[in-house]
């Protein structure tokens, strides 16, 4: 029986081996056991039911957890301080704000005036500029025109004063040339009597 | 608060079957007892349906067991081996139902027809195909029958050996008696249900007759 069911201590089992190799009705006998022992295995037992008393244990769990979580629960509700008086809170802070708060509002409302200045300031100046531009461009071609007028006015001044000088020039030549001629005449018409005037008259 | 929970919760992990009981009999601590159930009602039931050779009683003796267990937590002695303790309870609740069977005149332990009989009803794996599982159930059938044509001290002998598998010292320790007597039990009781099995297979239709022994033996102490 120890040897079938693996009980004999190593050397007794390989003695047991031995004897079995040897003695057949030994032999018969262990393997008529084993073949009951096989028998026995084809007895599967059914599985018990769930138990009720491990539903219970949770269940108890369950219970004991929603009375600790309870407890601490009603314990720090009553354990907590009391809620200071309202007015009382506000009274005592109201004095240490008050100026910390009006900076505040201050500050943000100076901050706020700035930024809303800047925006003005910003738009105006856009403005002006644009304006500015208009006004220069405006100047620029006033400019342009009377510049371009007057080189007009210069240009016809020149043409005109050319003209009158070249008109004068030729009058002028003409006139020299009529001297010129007159100038021969009178030469020829002199010349012999004032190149040998007479002693007797001296 | 954290105290009360880790208690248990130490308790449930890390303590022995002794230490549990010890629990349980000192201050009847309920974690303890839930913790020896889940451990031990497997095998309570494992043992309690071989030796009745039926599944429904087992689970009432199963249930009974550990009543008892709580009942007579007084009488642990503490230095002993819970098991041993335990099995005693439940084989003197399996000769009781036995005795009170036989008293009735009752059959149904060795009739494959009665109606809460069978074990064989209820042992369906799931997995094999009908034909197969069909002859699974005749064989366990032939098994069970057999079996329960053994005597008591046969029978318990072979149920502790081979289906609970507690060696032969621990065995003679819960029947108190010689480890020579049980393993010359064991082995009677091996060639009397091959002999009951080879009967069985040469004759289909077995019939309906207790055999259950008229005096069943009695384990001492925790009653």
């Amino acid at each position: 029986m120890d040897y079938l069911y693996k009980e004999l201590p190593r050397k007794d089992r390989t003695a047991m081996r031995g004897h079995l190799r040897d003695c057949a009705s030994c032999r018969a006998q262990v393997e008529a056991w084993r073949g009951t022992m096989r028998a026995l295995n084809q007895w599967p037992l059914p599985r018990p039911r769930p138990s009720a008393g491990t539903a219970r244990v949770f269940l108890k769990w369950g219970i004991a957890a929603l009375l600790v979580l309870g407890t601490g629960f009603i314990f720090g509700r009553f354990s907590a301080p009391a809620a200071p008086d309202l007015k009382t809170l506000q009274a005592a802070l109201e004095p240490a704000l008050k100026p910390a708060l009006a900076a505040d509002l201050r500050q943000a409302l100076r901050a706020d005036l700035l930024a809303q200045w800047q925006k003005v300031f910003q738009a105006d100046r856009a403005r002006l500029a644009a304006q500015l531009k208009q006004i220069q461009s405006a100047q620029y071609e006033a400019l342009d025109a009377q510049v371009q007028e007057l080189e007009s006015q210069r240009l016809m001044d020149y043409v005109d004063l050319r003209r009158d000088l070249e008109t004068l020039a030729l009058a002028t030549q003409t006139a020299l040339q009529r001297a010129q001629g007159q100038l021969v005449q009178l030469a020829v018409l002199t010349q012999p009597e004032n190149l040998n005037p007479k002693p007797s008259t001296k | 608060m954290s105290r009360s929970l880790l208690i248990p919760l130490a308790s449930a992990l890390f303590l022995s079957d002794e230490q549990a009981m010890w629990r349980v009999q000192s201050q009847e601590d309920p974690h303890a007892f839930a913790r020896l159930m889940d451990r031990w009602r497997k095998r309570v039931y494992g043992l309690c349906a071989r030796m009745t050779g039926d599944s429904h009683r087992a689970e009432d003796l199963t249930q009974e067991t550990f009543t008892r267990l709580f009942v007579h937590r007084k009488s642990y002695v503490p230095t002993a081996r819970f098991s041993t303790f335990l099995w005693r309870i439940a084989l003197n609740l399996c000769y009781d139902e036995l005795r009170r069977v036989q008293r009735r005149g009752e059959c149904s332990l060795d009739d494959p027809q009665g109606e809460t009989s069978s074990l064989g009803e209820v042992l369906v794996d799931p997995e094999p195909a009908p034909d197969e599982r069909l002859v699974q159930r005749e064989r366990a059938e032939l098994v069970r029958t057999a079996l329960l044509r053994l005597s008591e001290t046969h029978r318990t002998a072979l149920v502790l050996r081979h289906f609970e598998q507690l060696k032969f010292r621990e065995i003679a320790e819960v029947l108190e008696i010689p480890e020579g007597t049980v393993k010359s039990r064991m082995a009677e009781a091996m060639t009397q249900l091959n002999h009951h099995l080879n009967l069985l297979l040469r004759k289909e239709s077995t019939p309906c007759k207790t055999i259950l022994n008229p005096n069943p033996p009695k384990v001492t102490q925790a009653r």
